[in-house]
């Protein structure tokens, strides 16, 4: 029994910077599904996180940082960015 | 963005019977989870934390010839058992310490069964009954798949419950469930390398009935890393199972978005669709909610300050400086921001709808054209729009741009997009200025601020960034969908909160500052503080000096430049700031009115005009330079507000002189 | 031929998609345009762009991708 791709591969992907599973699905040539469910298995052994990814200061210093705490929130940034502020990132060992 | 608004506080059913047995509920978010667990409890879910925890979870009652009644908990959505995250630790705590739980549905979406799966994996990889509730079967039909359940059910060795959304057939899932309860539990899942593990407490020694599967010999390399080990095998056996258990039927499921982008993206018709489709966002927004704006004003203007006056009557303090501050200030203000909830409410709900629904993606490639033809690269798109909603956001934002002039480009134009606070002026003086047309006026405002970029952008490229290099568009244009109105509450409330914690902070302090300089005494005068007309204040006084130079644009009165002052700390402040500089009682819109008469020799309605672009095109507040401090420097930033107040000034002028022309 | 000569809605495989730059042919083997992969041009956008379906995804590019990649038509497999 062997997988579609090795999680290896994937994990590498996500190390390079793909942050969903459309972008991994493009990268190691495999469908979308399988992406998904590769990444389901990487998380769920906590090998990947979901985490909040976004282009500002409040990324590392978190909403303090900002000048206008609810203007990101206002701005619905979130829904704006893809699938939402969040992506696949490995979780370092 | 998933679970955490979901806090939806129904009337709270009846608990289950202290002795009655739990069952837990799992499941990825959005899998359908939540409407199952409201259909097996009825309305009624209690929402609490877990004792001990700060997780939310829902637990309810649920009633069924096929065991009487259970108490049903409804888990936070997982995508495993991963103890790092504190929802999936405590479903994780839940489901491995024993007899806290007496079964577990595991919710399945048909559509991402490969991710259900995972889950599932897990949960049955704990001593416990277990069964699969399947959703969604209908979307996955519509995707062109088909799942076996019988054949998943024989691979996860548990029962597997189709779950048709039209029959609701819970009674079904009901009686696996009661068989769960009762008959022996099966035994665990075990897909880890090594030896079988998690078996039952009281198997003998050599137990052959636990399914052990056979592993590669991937599992002996990776003996090092175990978590990749697990992950691998997780993975095996999910994608079989998944090949196992599906099977496809139809090829081409895209057509629709096929065919509906055929128009959205045509050469000619495209850009006339994104200007249609903008233009009845903001007619959509100014009309519905002007009617319910006016109630909410006339209920701040009316009983709430009316009540407050009372009360301040009642403990003697009226016509006191204190009550000043209170009824003109505070509640003036205050209020004034709450009766733009349901102009920002709508807006927001129609612009989640459009980028939910992917209509954005598409109107990202409309405009990269336009954007490339106008020397702005494509990407820029993005933080554009999201200018349109807060300019400090966007700022940051533009990090997505990968060529160093571009984000700079970007940043420096990011300040002539109108966002969501200049609307609220926009409102009330189109309202009272161009009665009949306001919501034709606020579009006009907006394709004001798209030209101010565009002519920004020119100016920018042909002096201070010369050199650009190029962006080639590349964009992934994702399959059209209903947005789902949960998504949609979630997204407005999110963005509505925000505007409201931001917008309350910076009105009570801009209120505070401007009631100061309003009970200091003019330089000249001989009031004594706290007793001084508004109009001899130090207030006034600044804004009067500051609108000689405004005379070209035909609103040079202190009211007025004093809430552009204000203006330039924060946009959200301008109008309550504008209505204390009046009288307590006095409407606001007329007294505008009136003094823009004046100011602009008998053509009021050019200075309005004016007075718009200016705010549109002047720095948009100091929170948007701290950012753009951050992002491209000092020096660049100074320079920005160099080319807003200039260009603001410029164009107020040259839209008064023209309009108060023709008019 | 290069794609944006190619005729719409025929399938088409990749020779090769070198743009301009390295960046941007990386990001075109990121997006899933790579040698050897099948795609169709659905429609045109505006400034000569276009809609390409490469399996269940749907690609929005400029002319200058366009014509950085290399297709030929696919010939259907017979027997």
């Amino acid at each position: 029994m062997s997988a579609p791709v090795p999680l290896t591969e994937v994990l590498a992907a996500v190390a390079e910077g793909a942050g969903s599973a459309d972008e991994v699905s493009r990268r190691c040539g495999v469908s979308r599904d399988v992406a998904e469910t590769a990444l389901a298995a990487l998380a769920s052994t906590g090998r990947v996180r979901r985490t909040l990814v976004f282009a500002g200061a409040c990324a590392t210093d978190g909403c303090s940082s900002c000048g206008s705490s609810g203007g990101c929130a206002s701005a619905g940034v979130g829904s704006l960015v893809g699938s939402g502020l969040t992506a696949w990132r490995a979780v370092p060992r | 963005m998933a679970e955490t608004v979901a806090n939806c506080h129904e009337t709270p059913g009846e608990p289950a019977s202290p002795g009655a047995r739990t069952v837990a509920l799992v499941g990825s978010p959005n899998s359908g989870k939540s409407t199952l667990f409201n259909a097996l409890t009825g309305a009624g879910r209690a929402v609490g934390n877990y004792p001990g925890t700060s997780v939310e979870v829902g637990t309810g009652r649920w009633a069924d010839p096929a065991f009487g009644e259970l108490s049903l908990t409804d888990l936070p959505g997982a995508y495993s058992l991963d103890p790092m995250s504190p929802d999936e630790a405590l479903t994780a705590d839940l489901l491995h310490g024993g007899g806290q739980v007496d079964a577990v549905v595991v919710v399945c979406d048909a559509a991402h069964l490969g991710r259900s799966l995972v889950l599932a994996t897990h949960v049955r990889a704990v001593p416990v009954p277990v069964v699969v509730a399947l959703t969604m079967t209908d979307v996955a039909a519509r995707r062109g798949v088909e799942v076996e359940d019988s054949v998943l059910a024989e691979r996860l060795g548990v029962d597997v419950v189709r779950l048709d959304p039209r029959r609701r057939n819970v009674h079904e899932l009901a009686r696996a469930v009661s068989d769960a309860l009762t008959q022996p539990t099966a035994h665990p899942l075990v897909l880890r390398p090594g030896e079988p593990d998690g078996c039952m407490p009281d198997c003998p020694a050599n137990c052959t009935a636990c399914p052990a599967t056979e592993l590669t010999d991937l599992a002996a390399s990776l003996a090092a890393d175990d978590d990749l080990a697990e992950a691998e095998a997780v993975f095996a056996w999910v994608s079989e199972t998944t090949e196992l258990a599906t099977t496809r039927t139809l090829d081409d499921h895209r057509t629709w978005t096929d065919r509906i982008d055929r128009w959205v993206t045509a050469p000619a018709l495209g850009p006339l669709v994104f200007l249609g489709v903008m233009w009845a966002v903001f007619a959509l927004t100014t009309t519905v909610a002007a009617p319910l704006q006016d109630v909410l004003d006339s209920f701040f203007s009316g009983p709430v300050t009316t009540a407050a006056i009372t009360v301040f009557d009642a403990v003697g303090l009226g016509g006191s400086l204190v009550e000043g501050f209170v009824v003109n200030g505070l509640i003036a203000g205050v209020g004034m921001l709450l009766t733009f909830i349901p102009l920002m409410a709508i807006m927001f709900v129609l612009l989640a709808f459009l980028e939910d629904s992917g209509y954005m993606a598409r109107a990202a490639v409309v405009t990269d054209r336009l954007m490339a033809r106008l020397g702005l690269p494509g990407r820029a798109f993005l933080p554009l729009v999201v200018g349109f909603g807060c300019n400090v956001p966007a700022i940051s934002a533009v990090r997505v741009l990968p060529d160093a002039r571009h984000r700079l480009l970007t940043a420096l134009l990011v300040p002539f997009t109108s966002c969501s606070a200049r609307l609220t002026v926009y409102v009330m003086v189109a309202a009272t200025f161009f009665p009949a047309n306001a919501g034709t006026v606020v579009f006009a405002m907006y394709l004001t601020s798209i030209l101010l970029v565009v002519l920004g952008g020119l100016l920018l490229r042909s002096t201070l960034i010369r050199t650009m290099g190029n962006d080639p568009l590349v964009l992934d244009l994702p399959p059209y969908q209903r947005p789902s109105v949960r998504m949609l509450g979630a997204a407005t409330w999110m963005r509505l909160r925000g505007f409201l914690q931001t917008a309350s902070g910076i009105i009570v302090a801009t209120v505070a500052v401007v009631w100061v300089l309003g009970i200091i005494p003019a330089p000249g005068t001989s009031n004594t503080v706290g007793e001084v007309p508004i109009a001899e204040s130090l207030y006034a006084w600044i804004a009067d000096q500051a609108s000689v130079l405004f005379i070209p644009t035909g609103f040079a009165e202190w009211h007025a430049i004093g809430a552009l002052i204000v203006g330039f700390v924060a946009k959200e402040a301008v109008i309550s700031s504008w209505a204390q500089t009046y009288p307590a009682g006095a409407d606001l819109q007329s007294s505008v009115y009136a003094d823009f008469v004046v100011s602009s020799g008998g053509h009021p309605q050019a200075a309005a005009a004016a007075f718009m672009v200016f705010l549109l095109a002047y720095t948009p507040c100091v929170a948007t330079l701290a950012a753009q401090k951050r992002q491209i420097g000092a020096r660049w930033t100074a320079t920005g507000v160099v080319m807003q107040l200039a260009m603001a000034w410029l164009l107020a002028v040259a839209v008064f002189q023209i309009g108060s022309a023709i008019t | 031929m290069t794609l944006d000569g190619a005729p719409t809605g025929l399938p088409m495989i990749v020779l090769s998609a070198h743009a301009a730059s390295i960046s941007v042919t990386r990001r075109l083997a990121e997006m899933g345009i790579r040698t050897g992969v099948v795609l169709r041009i659905l429609s045109r956008t505006s400034g000569g762009g276009a809609i390409l379906a490469i399996a269940d995804d749907r690609l929005a590019v400029s002319r200058s991708i366009l014509a950085s990649i290399q297709v030929t038509e696919e010939v259907p497999a017979h027997g």
